[in-house]
């Protein structure tokens, strides 16, 4: 079967793109094997008929500009720009790898079964994350979800705030999201739950499977169904369920910032957990007004001209003021009665 | 003629050592697309050779203080290059390794099926008719075939039979070869209206 030589004409038609599953599978074993001078031969000859010179194409003008771009920090500060480049990888990875790290550490002793390990997703950002049983997700901005290093007889995460859920199906081992109000029980689906601390409501909202939802005492509530969304009501200590779209509750996760009909009370909720500011509605009449919208990659500014446009409200950007750390504050917003 | 080339190359080589960006550019606008030509022939897919372009370039800029200036800039660049392809291309060999014996399963001779010629459109229709399965069948086929799970381990994970999983694949494979079978009618025509009339 193997042949000492490769093809030359099973070569050229695997480089033209035009070749058969025999071709293919030849031209694969070639590739393979240890030290194929052969093939290398005719590689060189290829590569030597090929000409220099040509115009190079959109990626690779790309490419280009960035070399570039990577040679002109080096110039100004000798040295530091690889190292800058790497920085910037490296703040991106710091989290995951900093978990990595002390899964690892911990795994070595014998207390590993205590050990809870936070993630928290500052404000204005959306962290993906993974779980030690491979499930994975995403955390809203402002929100922080605790888990065990290594799962036990359950697996227990803690949240508060908004998170969106890809459980991995395990028959023997249930999944259960703890908030304060509730617990959400799955054996493997996905959904997503809201329980912010400054709200009046806890929601979750299922994409497919089947989730119970516990009380705080761990008795079974209610079992939902795909597409609903059930609401607790902190407050009244009530529970509703309703009809919903889930994609659009869990389009945030995808960088959609979406309302659906809500009040302005809740949009600004969400626009500042979003864009990391604080508001302040100066006139009660404007809690009333509703809005549907979805944005995508918008900056602050062009979101609140839109809204400004459909109601009769007007907004200021207060400056910046110092606290008495030395620190500044939030931007803050001021909407009143235009 | 070749011999002009290496010089001009050589001078560039020259200023490089000296961490020259120009002498860079000037080298990567020469050599640059015809690296990702060359590689694009045996890795196929355009990301995958600009892959290839950045990673030998920066290998000559890390370098650039060791390159030799008097022999052949484009055989070094070929070296790394060809390395580089290598690697790409067995990994890439590797992963899609499954959809190989899948075809190889799919084919058992008695149907009218070409699976031999065109096999990179094969290759491709296979992707595509994997990724039009429905949800479940599509995860168990690829849990089975890719990743070489057991069918116990299968069922345990979706909580279903063992007797189920291995349905949903001899579903899957039937449906496949029914897609192939409609878009790569090969061997006699007799026999695809044959099938056409049943």
């Amino acid at each position: 079967m193997s042949e000492k030589k490769i093809d030359r004409e099973r070569l050229r038609r695997f480089v033209n793109g035009n070749y058969s599953r025999t071709d293919y599978k030849q031209v694969k074993q070639h590739f393979q094997s240890g030290a194929d001078e052969n093939l290398r031969e005719e590689l060189k000859e290829h590569w030597e008929g090929l000409s220099a010179n040509q115009p190079l194409n959109g990626g690779l003008e790309v490419m280009l500009e960035r070399f570039r771009k990577n040679h002109i920090k080096k110039s100004e500060a000798k040295g530091k720009s690889i190292l800058r480049y790497y920085q910037r990888i490296a703040a991106v990875l710091f989290i995951p790898v900093l978990l990595a790290a002390s899964l690892w550490i911990f795994r070595t002793t014998k207390y590993q079964e205590n050990i809870m390990a936070t993630i928290h997703s500052p404000a204005g950002a959306r962290t993906e994350f993974v779980l030690p049983d491979g499930s994975k997700g995403w955390l809203n901005g402002g929100s922080q979800l605790t888990y065990p290093v290594v799962f036990s007889e359950h697996r227990d995460v803690e949240l508060e705030g908004e998170a969106y859920f890809e459980v991995v199906h395990r028959s023997q081992q249930k999944f259960r999201v703890k908030t304060k109000a509730l617990t959400v029980q799955v054996l493997g689906t996905s959904f997503n739950v809201a329980a912010y601390a400054d709200e009046s409501a806890v929601n979750v909202i299922l994409q497919e499977g089947k989730v119970q939802i516990l009380n705080t005492e761990d008795q079974l509530t209610y079992t939902m169904n795909p597409d609903e969304k059930f609401e607790l009501d902190l407050l009244k200590n009530e529970a509703t369920v309703s009809q919903v779209d889930a994609s659009s509750y869990t389009s945030w996760t995808k960088g959609f910032l979406r309302f659906d009909g809500e009040p302005l009370s809740e949009v600004v909720k969400k626009l500042s957990r979003w864009y990391h500011v604080d508001f302040e509605i100066r006139d009660k009449r404007l809690q009333d007004y509703n809005f549907k919208a979805t944005f995508k990659d918008e900056q602050l500014d062009e979101i609140l001209r839109l809204i400004s446009l459909t109601t009769p409200l007007k907004y200021r950007i207060e400056e910046r003021k110092l606290n008495k750390q030395g620190t500044y504050m939030k931007k803050k917003i001021i909407i009143e009665w235009q | 003629m070749k011999n002009s080339i290496r010089n001009i190359d050589s001078e560039l080589l020259i200023s490089l050592q000296k961490g020259d960006h120009s002498a860079f550019e000037k080298l990567f606008l020469k050599y640059g697309q015809k690296l990702f030509v060359f590689a694009v022939s045996y890795l196929k897919q355009k990301s995958e050779a600009e892959e290839i372009v950045q990673e030998v370039f920066m290998k000559v800029w890390k370098n650039r203080e060791r390159l030799k200036t008097d022999t052949s800039f484009q055989s070094y660049l070929f070296t790394i290059a060809y390395n580089s392809i290598r690697k790409s291309f067995n990994r890439k060999a590797q992963v899609n390794q499954f959809k190989e014996e899948v075809i190889d399963q799919l084919d058992n001779g008695d149907d009218p099926i070409d699976f031999e010629n065109n096999y990179q459109l094969v290759i491709q229709r296979l992707d595509q008719f994997i990724a039009e399965m429905p949800e479940r069948r599509k995860n168990v086929f690829v849990r089975r075939k890719k990743h070489g799970k057991s069918l116990v381990e299968i069922a345990n994970e979706y909580d279903i039979s063992v007797k189920t999983v291995e349905n949903q694949i001899t579903e899957a494979m039937k449906y496949l070869k029914r897609r192939f079978a409609e878009d790569f009618p090969g061997g006699l025509l007799f026999f695809s209206l044959f099938l056409e009339s049943r």
